[in-house]
C-alpha cells in the first residue's frame, strides 16, 4: 500500500506507543467547483458510486474516496492510473451543472501517520489545536504551525496485521510537503508527557 | 552545619525529603538544601537574608512572600541554564543549580550601586524625566547609561534550556486553582459530566492548606488529596500539576506553563467554554519605615517555611498582624524552636479572650500599637520600633512576620475582562460578577474559612453548569468576611518617614513617591502607575496594586471605592521567549518552498536565494573559481547566444472557468479578455481600486470556457485572495465562475534564447516539430505538446526578450522534464539561468518588476504601459482612478532608462535622482525619483538602470544626477561650482554627497522593436 521513502521506519515515540510517518504511494486527485447551492449528486452519478454529500467527512464508494472542506469544492481521490478516466467522466457531466473539474494531482504533498489511537491523539494534541477530531472521523482543513493542511483517517483496511492501529493522511501544499514532513519528526521526537 | 541548612529544623517538613540532599550554589557560596526545597526555602535554609539587590535604590531584599507575590525574590539562574528573573519562591531546587542575585555588581553583598539608596533624596519617581532633559546634546551620553542601568536581569548568553513543548487541549471548564474552593468545583463539575482541566501551580492539591499546621486543616487537606487521586481515572478530567495560568484571552483561550521539575516544560494552548477561578488570594504587608529589610516576610510565609520545608525563618521572631486570624503562627514558631518576643496589632482589644490567654500562657508579650519602623544590616533584620500607647518600644528580632489582610489574586479575572473595584467591607478588591467572565471562587471570591471556599466552590460550579446549559445565572455575590474596623495603622503614616515607607518593592516606590505623583496631578491609578512605576516590572502589582490605591486615595480625600484598580496584563508571571517560542525554532517557523528541481540547483551548486512566498529559486550557478559578476555574465551569453533554462515554477497559476469567466476577467484584469480565441493569451495587468498595479503576468484562453491566468510568485497568494474578494464580495457570487489555484500542480520551466526553438523541437515527436514556425506557434500562444514523453501545456512568452517557451508539467515530472531539457541542450551550449541573469535580462528589455518598479504607487501610464490597458471595454478595476491620474499626468514618476556617464559600476538600486546640475547650483535640490534597477549590462557592454523620475519621459536626453553611497543630506545654498551647463564631472562631491552623472533614455536597451522573442 504505502511506498516507504527514506524516512521510512523513522518512529516518532508518543504516549501511548509509536507513530510512524510514511509517503503513500501516488494518487489522482481532481478537484470540483461549483455554486454551493447546487446539488453535488451528479458527481456519483458520474463516478457511479453510491454519493453522500456530508461535508468535512471523508466518503468513499469502490476506488474512489472524496470530501469537501470548503462550500462548493469537492476533492475527488483515486487510482492514479484511473486519472484521465475519472476526468473524462466528470467532464462529460460537469457541463451541465456549471462546475469546473481540474486536475490536482500534484499540487498537494501527501504523508501518512500510522499508530494507535492513542498515540495519534498525543501527537495531535502536540501538534495543533485541532486535529484529533480526526479520529473521531472527522476531514479536516487546519494549520498545524505554520501549514495549511487537511487530513482525515485514511481508513486502510488490510495494511497491517494491526487492527489497532489507525492511518491518518496528511495533505499540504506540494512545496512545503518536505518541510511538513520535518516538522512531524520534530514534534514527535519530544520526549513523551 | 545541619543537614539541609543551618536554619533547618530537626523534624517536619511536608514537602522536603531528607533522604535526598542536594547541594547547590548561590552567588559562589556552596549551599545545602532537600528535594521538595524551592530555591528560595533552602537559601532560607542556610540563613541566606539577602537574596537580591532592588532594582532602583540597590537596597538589599530578602525573601519576603511564599508565593508569585513576593517582589523581591527574583533571581539569574545560571545552571542548568541561564534564565533572569527566576522566581525563587517557584523555582524547585535541583542538584547542581547555580543563581545568583540580580541587581549587584560585583555580588549583591558588595554592590556599587548601593550607593543609589544613598541618594535616593535625589532619585524621586520620574527623576528622570526632568533630570536628562538638558543640555540636549548629552542625551545620547545619559541614553547610554540609562540603557545600562536599565533592564531586569541578563539575556542569556549560551544557548539551552528546558525542552519545551507544546501542547493544545479543549474542555468545557478549565478550573485554576486546587485549594478547597477548586477542589469542590472540579468535584461537581465532574459529577455534571462536564470535561475538566484543573490546573493548579502546585505538584499536589490543597493550596494554602498545605501549609497549615491545624488538624481540621491537615484533615481537609488530606480529604481533597484522597479525592484527588480517586478522580486519576476519570476520563473527563485532565490534571495539570505544577502549572501556572498565564493568561486568559478572547473566546476561551487560556495559555498556561507545566513545568516538570527542570527537565521539560509544556506551555498547554486551551480553549474551554467557561472557566473558574480559584486563585486564593495574596497577603499584604504593613506601612512602616524599612519594611523592606531582609527578615521582614509574610506571615504566610513564614509558616509555608515552617511546615512546607521545615526551615525556621530567624531566632527570634516578632508577629504584626491587623486582627487575631494569624496568631497561630506565634505558637507554631514556638514549637518549632523558634523565640516569639511578641505579637503587635492595633485590634489587640478585639481580640478572643482564648487567643489572649493562650499568648499570655506562652509567655508571648501582646502589644497594643503598630509597627514603626525597622532596622537592620548587613545581616538583615536586627530591631523593630513600634508604638504602643503612644510610647516607643525597641524589639530585637531578626524574623518579623507581617499580616495586613488578603488581596483576592484577581489578575487573571481582569486579564479575561472582568473588573475588580475595592471593597470596603472586605478592604480588598473584589470581581465584580458577569455573564461573559470567569466565575470567582474561594479566597479570590472574597471566602475566607475552609468551608467557606468549599462552598464558594461549589456554588462557582452551579453557577458554571447554568452557563454550560444556556440559562442565566445568577450572579451571587460571593463570602465576604468585614475588615476589621481599624485594619492597620495608616493613621499613623503621617509621623513616618514616607520615603522609607515601600508601598511596591518591586519598582522601590514609596510612600513619598505617591504623595509626589499626587502633588504633580497624577492622580488617576493608571497615570500613577506609569509616573511611578508601581505595579509594573516582573511583580506586575501582585503585591503592591491595592495598597498602591489605598495610599492615593487617602492622600487624594477620595473613597477608594470610586478608584479603578490598574489593570492586569498577560503574563501573570514572567514567561521566557524560548517557552513561547516552543518547540518550533530555526527555519520551521517559516518553511520554504521547494520546486521539484531545488535539488538539482543545489546539486549543481546553484546559490539560492529567497524569491518571494519563501521559495527558494537558484540566484545562480558559480563554477569552480568563478565570481558572481562572472557567472551572471556567462549565463546571460547563454540566453543571449544560444539557449538558457530557468526554472519558472514559483509562478502563480491559476485556471478560471465558468460561463461567467470572460466576464470575471474582463473586470479582474485591465486588459480584454472575451476577443481571446482558445490558444491565445495576452500580457495582463491586474490594478488596485485606486488605479495602481496590483499585479502583473498573463492571461490565455485555454479553451472555449477557461482560461490560464499567472502572477508573480510572491503575489500568488495575494492575487487567490483578491480573486476571491472579487468574486465573492464584489459580485456577490452573482457570476458563474470557478478559481481554481494550480500553481503547486505545475513544475514550469523556460527554455529561452535564440537556438531555444532547436532545443524544444529536440523535446518533441518527430511529427510534432513542423508546427513551431512564428507563424504557427507564434508569440502570446499557447499549444498542448508531449515533451520529453511528458504531457505539458506549452506558453509562447518571454520575460528575457528571447525566444521563450514556458513548458508546464505536473510537478511530480518536473525534474524529469528539467534533465530531459539539459540533456537535450548539451551541444547548443545551454546554461541554467539564475534569477540575478534574469534580472540583467529583463532590465535591457525594460520589463517591469513587482518590488521594483511596481512599487504600490505606479500605474501603467507611469510605466509606459498604456497599451495594456484596454479602455474600449465597460469596466474594470481601478479604471476610474487611473482616468484620474491621466486627468493629472503632469508629475507623476514614470519609468525611463538611465545610462551611466562614468565608467564606474552601476548605480545603487534605490538611489536618489536628482535634478540637473544647472538645478543643483540654483538650489533646487530635491529628489526627482530614484533608481528601482541597475545592472552592468553584458548586452550593452556597460552599466545601465532602470529610474523612476517625475516626468521621467519629457527628460529623456538630459543629465541627472544620481546618488552614491551616502545619504542624502544637501540642504542650504550649494557651493558654487561652475556656471550652469559645465560639464559634469565623473563624480562630484556636493557638501558630502557623492553625485554621478546619468543620461536619461528610453527604457529599453536590446532589441526595442521585440523582433527576437517574437521570433
Amino acid at each position: 500500500m504505502a511506498e516507504s521513502d527514506a524516512l521510512a521506519g523513522r518512529a516518532v515515540r508518543c504516549e501511548g506507543g509509536t507513530v510512524r510517518l510514511e509517503t503513500p504511494a501516488a494518487r489522482a486527485l481532481l478537484s470540483v467547483r461549483m455554486n454551493p447551492a447546487s446539488d453535488s449528486r451528479w458527481i456519483g452519478e458520474a463516478l457511479g458510486v453510491p454519493w453522500r454529500s456530508a461535508p468535512l467527512k471523508l466518503h468513499s464508494g469502490g476506488e474512489v474516496r472524496w470530501w469537501s472542506t470548503a462550500p462548493g469544492v469537492w476533492l475527488i481521490d483515486g487510482p492514479a492510473d484511473h486519472e484521465h478516466a475519472i476526468q473524462q467522466q466528470l467532464n462529460l457531466a460537469c457541463s451541465a451543472v456549471n462546475a469546473m473539474v481540474t486536475v490536482v494531482s500534484d499540487a498537494w504533498g501527501v504523508l501518512l501517520l500510522s499508530g494507535p489511537e492513542s498515540a495519534l491523539r498525543d501527537l495531535f494534541e502536540r501538534a495543533g489545536p485541532v486535529g484529533t477530531e480526526v479520529l473521531d472521523g472527522a476531514c479536516i482543513a487546519t494549520r498545524f504551525g505554520p501549514f495549511a493542511a487537511v487530513l482525515f483517517d485514511a481508513g486502510i483496511e488490510g495494511a497491517t496485521t494491526d487492527p489497532t492501529l489507525r492511518w491518518i493522511e496528511l495533505r499540504v501544499e506540494r512545496p512545503l510537503v518536505e518541510s511538513f514532513r520535518q516538522w512531524w519528526i520534530r514534534l514527535g521526537a519530544l520526549p513523551a508527557a | 552545619m545541619m543537614e539541609g541548612g543551618r536554619f533547618r529544623l530537626n523534624q517536619g517538613g511536608t514537602d522536603i525529603d531528607r533522604s535526598r540532599p542536594l547541594q547547590f550554589r548561590f552567588d559562589d557560596r556552596v549551599l545545602q538544601g532537600f528535594e521538595g526545597d524551592t530555591l528560595a526555602s533552602a537559601l532560607l535554609a542556610n540563613g541566606i537574608r539577602t537574596v537580591a539587590r532592588s532594582f532602583k535604590l540597590h537596597r538589599r531584599r530578602g525573601l519576603r512572600a511564599e508565593g508569585w507575590d513576593d517582589p523581591n525574590a527574583f533571581v539569574q539562574l545560571l545552571e542548568p541554564w541561564e534564565e533572569p528573573n527566576l522566581l525563587a519562591t517557584r523555582a524547585p531546587l535541583a542538584e547542581g543549580l547555580v543563581a545568583r542575585g540580580m541587581h549587584g555588581w560585583p555580588n549583591i553583598e558588595w554592590d556599587v550601586g548601593a550607593l543609589a539608596n544613598w541618594l535616593h533624596a535625589l532619585l524621586p519617581a520620574g527623576f528622570y524625566y526632568k533630570t536628562f532633559k538638558w543640555p540636549g546634546r548629552a542625551w545620547p551620553l545619559y541614553e547610554s547609561l540609562i540603557r545600562r542601568a536599565a533592564g531586569l536581569g541578563r539575556a542569556p548568553r549560551r544557548a539551552g534550556g528546558p525542552v519545551v513543548e507544546r501542547r493544545h487541549a479543549q474542555a468545557d471548564v478549565l478550573v485554576v486553582g486546587a485549594g478547597p474552593a477548586g477542589s469542590a468545583a472540579v468535584a461537581r463539575l465532574l459529577a455534571a459530566g462536564c470535561s475538566v482541566i484543573w490546573a493548579d501551580d502546585r505538584s499536589r492539591p490543597g493550596g494554602i492548606l498545605g501549609a497549615s499546621a491545624e488538624s481540621a486543616d491537615r484533615a481537609a487537606l488530606d480529604a481533597i488529596r484522597r479525592e484527588a487521586d480517586r478522580w486519576g481515572a476519570e476520563p473527563t478530567l485532565r490534571r495539570l500539576r505544577s502549572t501556572v495560568v498565564l493568561g486568559l484571552h478572547d473566546h476561551g483561550q487560556a495559555l498556561a506553563l507545566e513545568r516538570d521539575g527542570w527537565a521539560r516544560e509544556c506551555l498547554w494552548m486551551m480553549r474551554v467554554k467557561a472557566v473558574c477561578l480559584a486563585t486564593g488570594a495574596f497577603e499584604r504587608g504593613l506601612p512602616f519605615e524599612n519594611n523592606d529589610v531582609p527578615g521582614v516576610m509574610m506571615a504566610s510565609a513564614v509558616r509555608s517555611a515552617l511546615h512546607r520545608h521545615a526551615v525556621a525563618p530567624g531566632r527570634q521572631m516578632v508577629l504584626a498582624t491587623r486582627d487575631a486570624t494569624d496568631w497561630s503562627l506565634a505558637w507554631e514558631a514556638q514549637d518549632a524552636g523558634m523565640t516569639v518576643l511578641a505579637i503587635v496589632s492595633p485590634t489587640l482589644a478585639a481580640a478572643p479572650a482564648s487567643l489572649v490567654e493562650a499568648a499570655r500562657s506562652r509567655g508571648v508579650a501582646l502589644i497594643d500599637g503598630h509597627l514603626l519602623r525597622a532596622r537592620g544590616g548587613r545581616h538583615g533584620l536586627s530591631e523593630v520600633a513600634v508604638n504602643a500607647g503612644g510610647s516607643t518600644q525597641m524589639l530585637p528580632c531578626d524574623c518579623l512576620a507581617i499580616s495586613g489582610g488578603w488581596n483576592p489574586a484577581l489578575q487573571l479575572y481582569v486579564q479575561a475582562g472582568g473588573v475588580a473595584r475595592y471593597d470596603r467591607t472586605r478592604d480588598a478588591l473584589r470581581g465584580e460578577a458577569s455573564e461573559q467572565t470567569p466565575v470567582l471562587a474561594g479566597a479570590a471570591a472574597g471566602a475566607v474559612s475552609t468551608d467557606d471556599c468549599v462552598a464558594s466552590g461549589r456554588q462557582a460550579a452551579d453557577t458554571l453548569l447554568q452557563r454550560l446549559a444556556g440559562s442565566p445565572s445568577a450572579a451571587t455575590p460571593p463570602t465576604a468576611r468585614p475588615a476589621s474596623p481599624t485594619h492597620s495603622n495608616r493613621a499613623a503614616q503621617a509621623s513616618l518617614a514616607s520615603d522609607q515607607v515601600f508601598v511596591d518593592l518591586a519598582g522601590d516606590v514609596t510612600v513619598s513617591d505617591i504623595m509626589l505623583a499626587a502633588r504633580e496631578g497624577y492622580t488617576a491609578t493608571e497615570l500613577l502607575k506609569r509616573y511611578t512605576t508601581l505595579g509594573m516590572g516582573p511583580d506586575q502589582g501582585r503585591s503592591a496594586g491595592v495598597d498602591g490605591l489605598l495610599r492615593l486615595a487617602e492622600l487624594e480625600g477620595r473613597d477608594p471605592e470610586s478608584l479603578p484598580p490598574t489593570r492586569a496584563r498577560p503574563p501573570f508571571v514572567p514567561v521566557a521567549f524560548g517557552t513561547l517560542a516552543g518547540s518550533d525554532p530555526g527555519p520551521l517557523i517559516r518553511p520554504t518552498r521547494e520546486t521539484p528541481v531545488t535539488g538539482w540547483h543545489r546539486d549543481h551548486g546553484a546559490v539560492l536565494y529567497e524569491s518571494g512566498a519563501n521559495w527558494r529559486r537558484p540566484g545562480y550557478y558559480p563554477r569552480a573559481g568563478e565570481s558572481m559578476d562572472d557567472a551572471v555574465r556567462r549565463e546571460c551569453r547563454a540566453v543571449r547566444q544560444a539557449v538558457g533554462v530557468y526554472d519558472s515554477t514559483p509562478l502563480g497559476k491559476f485556471e478560471i472557468g465558468g460561463p461567467d469567466a470572460a466576464a470575471f476577467l474582463e473586470h479582474v484584469l485591465a486588459c480584454r479578455v472575451s476577443d481571446l480565441q482558445p490558444g491565445r493569451g495576452r500580457y495582463a495587468l491586474a490594478l488596485r481600486d485606486d488605479g495602481r498595479i496590483f499585479d502583473d503576468g498573463t492571461v490565455f484562453r485555454l479553451d472555449t470556457a477557461r482560461y490560464w491566468l499567472s502572477s508573480t510568485a510572491g503575489n500568488a497568494d495575494a492575487m487567490a485572495s483578491w480573486l476571491e474578494y472579487t468574486r465573492q464580495w464584489l459580485f456577490g457570487g452573482r457570476l458563474q465562475v470557478m478559481i481554481e489555484p494550480v500553481g503547486s500542480h505545475w513544475a514550469d520551466i523556460v527554455i529561452c534564447g535564440p537556438r531555444a526553438r532547436e532545443l524544444f523541437s529536440r523535446l518533441l515527436e518527430p511529427n510534432a516539430r513542423a508546427g513551431l514556425s512564428a507563424a504557427t506557434f507564434g508569440f502570446m500562444r499557447w499549444q498542448s505538446f508531449t515533451v520529453a514523453g511528458i504531457d505539458a501545456r506549452v506558453f509562447r512568452v518571454s520575460f528575457t526578450g528571447e525566444l521563450s517557451y514556458e513548458i508546464c508539467v505536473p510537478a511530480s515530472r518536473g525534474l524529469a522534464l528539467w534533465k530531459a531539457v539539459m540533456a537535450a541542450g548539451a551541444d547548443l551550449g545551454i546554461e541554467p539561468v539564475g534569477s540575478e541573469a534574469n534580472h540583467v535580462l529583463r532590465i535591457e528589455k525594460g520589463f517591469i518588476s513587482l518590488g521594483h518598479e511596481v512599487d504600490g504607487d505606479t500605474n501603467p501610464e507611469d510605466l509606459g504601459m498604456g497599451w495594456a490597458v484596454h479602455w474600449d471595454k465597460p469596466e474594470f478595476i481601478g479604471r476610474r482612478s487611473l482616468e484620474r491620474d491621466r486627468l493629472m499626468p503632469a508629475g507623476r514618476r514614470q519609468l525611463v532608462g538611465l545610462e551611466c556617464l562614468d565608467e564606474g559600476r552601476p548605480f545603487e538600486e534605490g538611489a536618489q535622482v536628482l535634478a540637473s546640475k544647472a538645478r543643483l547650483v540654483a538650489g533646487q535640490c530635491r529628489s526627482i525619483g530614484l533608481v528601482t534597477a541597475s545592472v552592468q549590462s553584458e548586452a550593452a557592454g556597460r552599466p545601465i538602470a532602470l529610474a523612476l523620475i517625475e516626468d521621467g519621459r519629457a527628460k529623456i536626453g538630459e543629465t541627472l544626477q544620481v546618488t552614491q553611497s551616502q545619504p542624502l543630506r544637501v540642504s542650504g545654498s550649494l557651493p558654487q561650482a561652475g556656471a550652469p551647463g559645465d560639464a559634469v564631472p565623473p563624480e562630484a562631491l556636493v557638501k558630502g554627497l557623492v553625485l554621478r552623472a546619468a543620461r536619461v533614455v528610453a527604457p529599453i536597451f536590446y532589441d526595442t522593436q521585440g523582433g527576437r522573442m517574437r521570433g
